[in-house]
């Protein structure tokens, strides 16, 4: 028996009896590899930033040079000589809380979508397919990861084109942009306190009633998402999206305005 | 690529290919499930079966490494194997075998198994661990060495 039969039959007599064991759950293993792509998406926009600025009023979609902007009184009040460290993102992925917040973003989303777009269930409490007059669908799902309180840097050129920054009125800032083959679009913001919260669209989900095909429609423009999640109906309901990548002590400290 | 053909014609093999780097029933479903979690988020970059079966190789390995460095803490190496009476050889025998394994270096246990359990090439499993053609040769003559060494004192090898 040359040294490769004996190593393979040492590793066969490690195995012998070992229980194979059921066949895992395969509607599991999709939501857990959806969950993975979501984050894929904000790790592609998430490498390193500058600390995060006060936000003022919303000014998306202005270029990197021209963004000044303006003091909102209400955000600065939630952090000047109050917290001392940041609060840390919802994590309660329980099945009430999971629950309502399905309910909320439903409603949210349902509210201030596109006319030509309707909303149907996904896969996920946090995911959703929008169904076209054509009959072709896309998977929006909300965004989520890890606490960074430095931001986002601009996913542009490297991870995707026509990126544009985006501020909402609650000091949240982030980027939207489109992929780099055109097949999604994105929106992923940080608030003051590090959370991430966003919303992506594409094709990346099967067509409805196949397996193996992929889903056919033309994501939401990335003018389009970005009047969505500045919606302050979707944008509170996006950031009760739990994560569960927190990071035990976010590094340094909330920006005091 | 169908992936619930694909997990359904796989999970087996996987499995045992993920037990023979852990040597942990429980780490070993939850790395198979991790790796075909992580295969279905990039399905659609992977055209065939085969391609499907190298990505869902590539990340189970690279995964358990991933794995072994977050947690060198909690695992001490089994430096004394469990000895054996020969006349306990059954079950125990399998326990001794599976103490051999977990004493090797995690590279050298992974380049064994990807060798001759997946039967890969040295250039595959270089490729997999990202290592060169010659570390992963010595790393094998190194792994061999202290597997017959370890298990020569139990006269199994």
């Amino acid at each position: 028996m040359n040294e490769e039969m004996e190593v393979r039959a040492l590793f066969e007599r490690v195995l012998d009896g070992e229980d194979d064991g059921g066949m895992p759950e395969v509607a599991a293993l999709k939501r857990q590899g959806g969950r993975l792509m979501r984050r894929w998406v904000l790790r592609a926009a998430s490498v390193t930033a500058g600390v995060v600025v006060a936000a003022g009023c919303v000014t998306y979609g202005i270029g990197r040079t021209g963004m000044h902007p303006a003091h909102d009184s209400s955000s600065a009040q939630e952090l000047a000589g109050v917290a001392s460290s940041p609060s840390k993102p919802p994590t309660d992925m329980s099945k009430g809380a999971t629950e309502k917040l399905h309910a909320q973003l439903l409603e949210a989303l349902n509210a201030h979508l596109p006319k030509d777009v309707r909303l149907i269930e996904g896969s996920d409490p946090t995911v959703f397919r929008l169904k076209r007059a054509d009959g072709s669908t896309t998977t929006l799902g909300a965004v989520s990861g890890l606490q960074k309180l430095g931001g986002a840097p601009e996913p542009c050129p490297k991870y995707g084109t026509d990126c544009q920054k985006v501020m909402l009125p609650d000091g949240s800032r982030g980027w939207a942009w489109k992929g780099l083959d055109g097949r999604d679009v994105t929106v992923t913001l940080y608030t003051l306190n590090g959370q991430a919260f966003g919303l992506s669209d594409g094709d990346s989900g099967s067509k409805p009633g196949t397996q193996n095909e992929r889903e056919t429609g033309a994501p939401l423009t990335v003018q389009q998402l970005i009047a969505l999640v500045s919606q302050p109906q979707v944008y509170a309901a996006l950031k009760g999206a739990p994560t569960d990548e927190v990071t035990p002590e976010p590094a340094g400290s909330p920006h005091r305005p | 690529m169908d992936f619930e053909l694909f997990v359904r014609s796989e999970w087996v093999q996987l499995k045992r290919t993920a037990f023979l780097l852990c040597g942990d029933r429980h780490t070993a479903e939850d790395l198979t499930q991790t790796a075909l979690a992580k295969l279905y988020a990039r399905r659609w970059t992977l055209r065939s079966e085969e391609a499907a079966g190298a990505f869902a190789r590539t990340t189970l390995v690279r995964t358990w490494i991933d794995w072994q460095r977050k947690r060198s803490a909690s695992e001490v190496p089994v430096e004394e194997l469990p000895s054996v009476a020969a006349e306990e050889y059954g079950v125990e025998q399998r326990v001794v075998l599976q103490a051999a394994l977990r004493a090797l270096p995690e590279t050298q246990r992974a380049v064994l198994v990807l060798r001759f359990w997946e039967d890969l090439s040295v250039e595959e499993t270089a490729r997999i661990l990202r290592r060169r053609p010659a570390t992963v040769r010595s790393d094998t003559l190194r792994g061999l060495e202290k597997l017959r060494a370890a298990l020569k004192r139990q006269e199994v090898f």
